[in-house]
């Protein structure tokens, strides 16, 4: 500014002329500082006044402010700087955000962040408007639940509940998803959620073979629960319709109602390895009876003809379930009562001559 | 702490002595500020009083500065004195009491008022800013920092409004 200065000093110079000003009225200046301290006292007076009595809810905030944030604290931005601390501040939510979200996206059911990868297949659920889109979602959510329970056997962990309900929660959203649409749509949807069952099958058989026989309970929970699956969907395939009466009436396993209510985990008792009740051998698919065939992507079961024979003749040495096992008749039912052949095919039906 | 500091804390509690204290501080100087600029004593008057009622509901609404609190009441000042420069001042009247440090000859005492009369022309056809910006450095002796802060502006842009209001004032000057 230095060379402003010398070739405007005879500005400058002017300038100080207006140095002289208008002498202050002393008198005046005495009562307008006179009304400055009423003033002030006034706004003491209001402030005690604030304190005591109701004040309002803003006059509260700015007090507590001003304790809390003092004056010397504060920061004057201008609309800029406001503008970009909200911007900074956002991105700086935004990207913990995403590496909180990123970091449970590989955790595993064992891991603090699990349920923020729960919440958020959840959030991408409800994303989601397409029902078929939504479908192919929860297949994979599936596939996931499958690998998570995969590695900690591996591990040598326990699988928790909670893997094990989301994924029975998933598959019947599944099924409620291909009970929504049309008849075609539903085929498609179960031939695909047929080949994931039974891919799933396959993985878990080829997990249960490599790994010790400690394990293999869960292992075979995991089967159960899918060759279930696997049998709502055949059904499905055979007839869309009455499977879609199935699934509107909310009984997803109506053929197997027995063995459905053992097939529910139990959460309070933690990690279970079995079911606590027999399994019937003769329908249900176990690791030792499966055989997956890749090259038509179904789940058979094997046929037992050794263990049908003993039913029929009444000596089974392995448990089976209500649907395998003959109905006793009345008599059979009664101590020391003996048993009439039956007749028609119908073998569960009791003859007459048995009422009193 | 500065003794700025000091005083914007207690001020800041609403403290009375303190506010006093501001204003005995503070007011002369924004006095004589204003009436160099408005060449009015009420109106300076009116621009000190409005400059610390204002000050005043700022820290009841806890809006108070929290430093450099005579560029705050100067900027106050400031926006005052443009808001009654923005009404038609085509007819200045300049009052006849006027303090000068120097006595002298009275015909050089004339000159000097007319040369005092014509500098306060050209002032007064000046830019708000530029005008501050001029008084507060050539009158007042404010540092450019100083009314950098006062100004809420970059100390290059005060130094821009410096050299385009000399410039200016030298213009109005010459013809």
């Amino acid at each position: 500014m230095a060379e402003i200065e010398d070739y405007a000093m005879e500005t400058i110079n002017k300038l100080k002329y207006i140095d002289s000003y208008l002498a202050r009225n002393s008198n005046q200046a005495l009562a307008r500082r006179e009304q400055f301290v009423e003033q002030v006292k006034s706004a003491v007076q209001s402030k005690i006044h604030s304190d005591s009595i109701d004040a309002p809810i803003s006059s509260w905030i700015i007090r507590w402010k001003a304790k809390l944030y003092p004056a010397r604290f504060r920061f004057h931005l201008s609309p800029v700087g406001i503008l970009a601390l909200i911007i900074l501040a956002t991105a700086i939510l935004f990207t913990g955000a995403g590496i909180t979200y990123a970091a449970a996206q590989v955790s595993g059911p064992l891991d603090a962040l699990y349920p923020l990868k729960l919440a958020g297949e959840d959030v991408r659920l409800h994303l989601v408007k397409n029902t078929m889109y939504k479908f192919d979602l929860l297949l994979e959510f599936v596939d996931r639940r499958v690998d998570e329970a995969i590695n900690l056997e591996q591990a040598g962990e326990q699988i928790p509940e909670v893997v094990i309900i989301r994924l029975q929660e998933q598959v019947d959203n599944l099924f409620q998803l291909a009970a929504s649409v049309d008849t075609p749509e539903l085929i498609k949807a179960l031939n695909r959620l047929q080949l994931h069952v039974n891919l799933n099958i396959k993985r878990i058989s080829l997990a249960a073979q490599r790994h010790s026989n400690d394990t293999v309970s869960t292992y075979d929970r995991l089967q159960v629960l899918f060759a279930t699956h696997l049998d709502l969907i055949q059904s499905g395939l055979r007839n869309p319709e009455g499977f879609r009466q199935q699934i509107h009436h909310g009984d997803v396993f109506p053929t197997r109602s027995p063995r459905s209510s053992t097939m529910t985990p139990d959460v309070s008792n933690g990690p279970v390895k079995s079911f606590g009740v027999p399994q019937c051998e003769n329908c249900t698919p176990m690791p030792g009876n499966t055989q997956a065939d890749s090259t038509k992507g179904t789940f058979e079961v094997k046929s037992m003809p050794e263990n049908r024979q003993s039913q029929e003749s009444g000596s089974s040495s392995t448990p089976v379930c209500e649907q395998c096992e003959p109905q006793p008749t009345r008599e059979q039912q009664r101590p020391g009562g003996t048993t009439r052949p039956e007749s028609g095919g119908n073998q569960g039906e009791t003859h007459g001559t048995n009422h009193p | 702490m500065t003794y700025e500091d000091e005083l914007l804390v207690r001020a800041s509690q609403l403290d009375e002595e303190t506010l006093v204290e501001i204003y005995d501080c503070y007011g002369p100087g924004l006095y004589r500020y204003a009436a160099r600029l408005l060449a009015d004593r009420d109106m300076a008057e009116d621009c000190v009083a409005e400059t610390f009622k204002r000050y005043l509901d700022a820290i009841q609404r806890g809006r108070g500065p929290s430093r450099h609190l005579r560029a705050y009441l100067y900027r106050i000042a400031h926006n005052w004195i443009t808001d009654q420069y923005r009404t038609p001042m085509t007819e200045l009247t300049f009052e006849q009491e006027w303090v000068s440090s120097d006595e002298g000859d009275p015909s050089e005492l004339y000159l000097q008022e007319l040369e005092y009369h014509q500098v306060r022309a050209a002032l007064i056809k000046l830019t708000p800013q530029q005008r501050q910006v001029l008084v507060l450095k050539f009158l007042e002796g404010w540092s450019n920092d100083e009314i950098a802060e006062a100004l809420e502006k970059e100390v290059g842009a005060v130094k821009a409004l410096q050299h385009r209001g000399i410039r200016a004032v030298e213009r109005y000057l010459k013809r």
